[in-house]
């Protein structure tokens, strides 16, 4: 009998994660002032701030280099 | 007689974790890491090392799921102290797609262990036996509606043989 394994449901969520974000395009940049505060919003809008997310783009960055390997 | 696989006298007792003095394990003194960004940071420092790919590849060759070498990983880990719990939970996905990275790039055939069910593909022993007797069903079914033509034939040479028959 297989035990529970929380890589299982982890990896699964991550992974709908990683596609979602795939699919969502990228706003094009516009050129602000100096004081503009962006960059925080630009980070905020993403999620990083959240440490999933950051694992998120951590994964998608080793998903893109396997299917790259794999050749799909 | 079939043995049982529940090994529930393995399971620690009731109490067993107040056994110890409080902060002598390492799980519950404060962890060394406390971010998600720095256990990744130490994880992938950890991998990109020669000898643990090569372990990992002896491992993953053994047909040990990879699944099942990042649950073992993080929770070494936590019991080190090295990170708590939560941390791990969330570092395991890129723990297992790193290994299936290192895996991928050495061209190793190795087994994920993220399949929901391994035996999907199995055909089920009773699935055969179902459609065994459903099909022995339909042969039944196929005999009974040949013999009637058989006595529907016999009939109309009975009729024949009637006072009021015509003659033939």
């Amino acid at each position: 009998m297989r035990t529970y394994n929380p890589v299982l449901s982890t990896y699964k969520t991550i992974s709908k994660q990683v596609e979602e974000m795939s699919h969502v395009k990228e706003p094009k940049k516009t050129l602000g002032g100096l004081l503009s505060p962006r960059r925080v919003e630009e980070k905020k809008e993403k999620g990083m701030d959240s440490p999933a997310m950051r694992v998120t783009s951590h994964f998608k960055i080793l998903r893109d280099k396997r299917n790259e390997i794999n050749g799909s | 007689m079939a043995r049982s696989t529940d090994y529930s006298f393995d399971a620690p007792i009731p109490g067993m974790s107040l056994t110890a003095e409080f902060a002598a394990r390492p799980w519950q003194s404060p962890p060394e890491i406390a971010s998600v960004d720095d256990a990744i940071e130490y994880y992938l420092e950890r991998m990109s090392n020669d000898d643990f790919a090569d372990q990992l590849i002896d491992v993953m060759e053994m047909g040990v799921p990879v699944a099942d070498i990042a649950n073992t990983l993080q929770l070494g880990a936590v019991m080190e102290g090295v990170h708590t719990i939560d941390v791990g939970i969330l570092v395991m996905p890129l723990l297992a797609e790193m290994m299936m990275l290192i895996g991928d790039s050495a061209g190793v055939e190795y087994d994920s262990g993220l399949e929901d069910n391994p035996d999907k593909d199995r055909v089920r022993r009773s699935l055969v036996e179902k459609t065994l007797r459903k099909l022995e069903n339909m042969d039944s079914v196929k005999k009974n509606d040949e013999t009637p033509d058989e006595e529907e034939e016999q009939e109309t040479q009975e009729s024949s043989t009637g006072l009021m028959a015509r003659r033939q």
